[in-house]
């Protein structure tokens, strides 16, 4: 007999509110219905009320994780749209910024993953060594998430020499760790056990879905926007597109694991070459009337914008496409016929995209700040406005 | 393969009936008559593992437009059929999710944001707008009324 199991849309697996209808008979799963939309604020909406410049900051709290994927797509669209040029040092930028974004996405969804299987030793690995990406991103644009690095023609803020080589020793550490990780997830009989031929998405069904990033290329199919539609600098780096054949959640793990270390090196690459002298930006007036197309490889796959513009400085429609989109309809081909242990790991597998929480960070300095001093110095500060001189114990002993 | 000669090669088969479009070295927009447009997509989707990428519903004063993006990944560009939509009453177009399983998603969103209906689609309902919002409010279209809706 068919039983139902509601999952969410809160529940302590998921980090977004998404609503799961399992059918289930005995273990086996046979049909998984999905309710979203918990999380639609309009954003397309919304982009119409803003400028071509203004965008940007709007398009990139779609995402917290993906915070530099979506105004870089947008952007491509408003480039395309006007033809606009963008200098080599801001595309160096730019490039610098979306790999870093792509290593700590990567990293923080093999710690969910590893959550998700019970495995929570992976979890802690994984999320330590992300901090130190978004700690990297703090230095060189002020900010872990949401960099507000672009605008259409270019990028909003330089990036100095002594920045960039500083960014070297944790890039070392982070690629040492990594490979230790990805030995220790694929060397681990458990993991192995509980991914490798579990939920099979295979190539034509990836096709047929529209899959993109990851899961496609872990299904077989070498696509990828930063090869096949070149953008930034990755025309002239030196990496390679990951796939594997097999199609199982293990495949989506290793290409994943794999990419973190292509994305290590092309950012080893771009310090080594980006020039310190030039432009970063064009400085484009104004955006013609006409249509443009954005794509642009985010860490879940191709983030896919259309901007049409009817001369003025408002966008007249602006389409956005995350990957999630196309990648999650997948559990069709992929979770019908597992075992309800699995369907989680399975849904999780194709990285569906999380609102990031806002986190409070010291701007002034990370070690060398000592919090409970600066809360002293906050009160002593108030006091003296105040013209208190006195602290509690010595009013308290005067009575 | 670039743009002009996937052009050329769809022209030799569906002929005048094409459209006219703009194009450069990595973008292909089409204006086809209706009556090919089930083939086109078909040819590009079957016979040159044309990706698609999304639809993006744009409403213009007279009519809606739906443009169906198409990305040729192996061949780096990205081609763009374009499909006027009445705008009366009840707006409506044939699914062509029977074809393309992954439009699922796309046309269901189309269809509750903008109020076009894609006939014989497999599973007319909601899959992203608020509760608090009727069956006949499409909050994307340019006469929606924002200032007024109410706080739930």
């Amino acid at each position: 007999m068919a039983t139902t199991i509601p999952i969410g849309p809160y529940h302590p697996l998921q980090e977004e509110p998404e609503h799961y209808l399992l059918t289930v008979e005995e273990e086996e799963v046979i049909d998984v219905d999905v309710q979203i939309g918990y999380n639609h604020r309009g954003i397309e909406k919304l982009s119409e009320e803003k400028t071509f410049n203004q965008v940007p900051f709007l398009v990139e709290r779609v995402c917290g994780i993906c915070s530099h994927s979506h105004p870089y797509a947008y952007c491509l669209a408003v480039e395309d749209c006007g033809d606009i040029e963008v200098p080599e040092r801001a595309k160096y930028i730019r490039t610098l910024i979306g790999e870093l974004e792509r290593i700590h996405s990567h990293l923080l969804w093999a710690g969910l993953a590893g959550h998700f299987i019970g495995y929570d030793t992976v979890f802690m690995w994984a999320w330590k060594y992300r901090e130190d990406v978004l700690d990297l991103l703090e230095l060189l644009t002020g900010n872990r998430n949401a960099y507000a690095m672009m605008k259409p023609g270019g990028v909003q803020r330089e990036i100095k020499r002594e920045d960039l080589e500083g960014a070297r020793p944790t890039l070392q550490t982070l690629k040492e760790k990594s490979e230790m990780l990805y030995n220790a997830i694929l060397d681990d009989p458990v993991l192995k056990a509980r991914l490798e031929g579990v939920g099979v998405l295979p190539e034509e069904d990836a096709r047929a879905f529209g899959a993109l990033g990851p899961t496609s290329r872990a299904s077989g199919i070498p696509a990828d926007a930063r090869a096949d539609f070149p953008y930034g600098m990755y025309e002239e780096l030196d990496w390679q597109v990951i796939t594997r054949e097999a199609g199982d959640t293990l495949a989506r793990v290793e290409v994943r694991l794999l990419e973190t270390l292509e994305s290590i090196k092309m950012t080893e690459q771009i310090i080594d070459e980006m020039p310190d002298e030039g432009s970063i930006d064009s400085e484009p007036e104004n955006v013609p009337a006409g249509e443009g197309i954005g794509n642009y490889e985010a860490p879940r796959g191709e983030c896919f914008h259309y901007v049409q513009s009817d001369g003025s400085n408002r966008p007249v429609r602006h389409k956005i496409r995350a990957p999630t989109f196309m990648n999650f309809p997948t559990y069709k081909s992929t979770c019908v016929g597992e075992t309800v242990a699995d369907a989680t790991i399975i849904l999780a597998s194709v990285d569906p995209c999380y609102s990031c929480t806002e986190r409070a960070i010291s701007l002034k300095g990370r070690e060398d700040v000592d919090l409970l001093e600066l809360s002293e110095k906050k009160t002593a500060d108030l006091k003296e406005e105040l013209g208190v001189n006195k602290s509690p114990l010595e009013e308290v002993l005067d009575e | 393969m670039n743009p002009s000669t996937f052009k050329e090669e769809l022209s030799g088969r569906f002929g005048w009936k094409l459209g006219k479009g703009e194009q450069s070295s990595d973008r292909l927009y089409l204006n086809p008559e209706p009556e090919i447009f089930e083939n086109l997509i078909e040819a590009i989707f079957e016979e040159h593992d044309g990706r698609l990428a999304t639809i993006s519903c744009v409403d213009e004063e007279d009519q809606f437009r739906l443009l169906y993006h198409f990305a040729l990944d192996g061949e780096g560009f990205i081609t763009t059929v374009k499909l006027p939509v009445d705008k009366d009453e009840n707006p409506s177009t044939e699914s062509i999710t029977n074809l393309i399983p992954g439009a699922e998603w796309i046309e269901r969103e189309v269809m509750e944001m903008f109020g076009i209906e894609f006939r014989n689609h497999p599973a007319k309902k909601r899959l992203l707008k608020a509760e608090a919002l009727d069956d006949g409010d499409f909050p994307y279209r340019k006469d929606f009324d924002v200032e007024n809706l109410e706080e739930t």
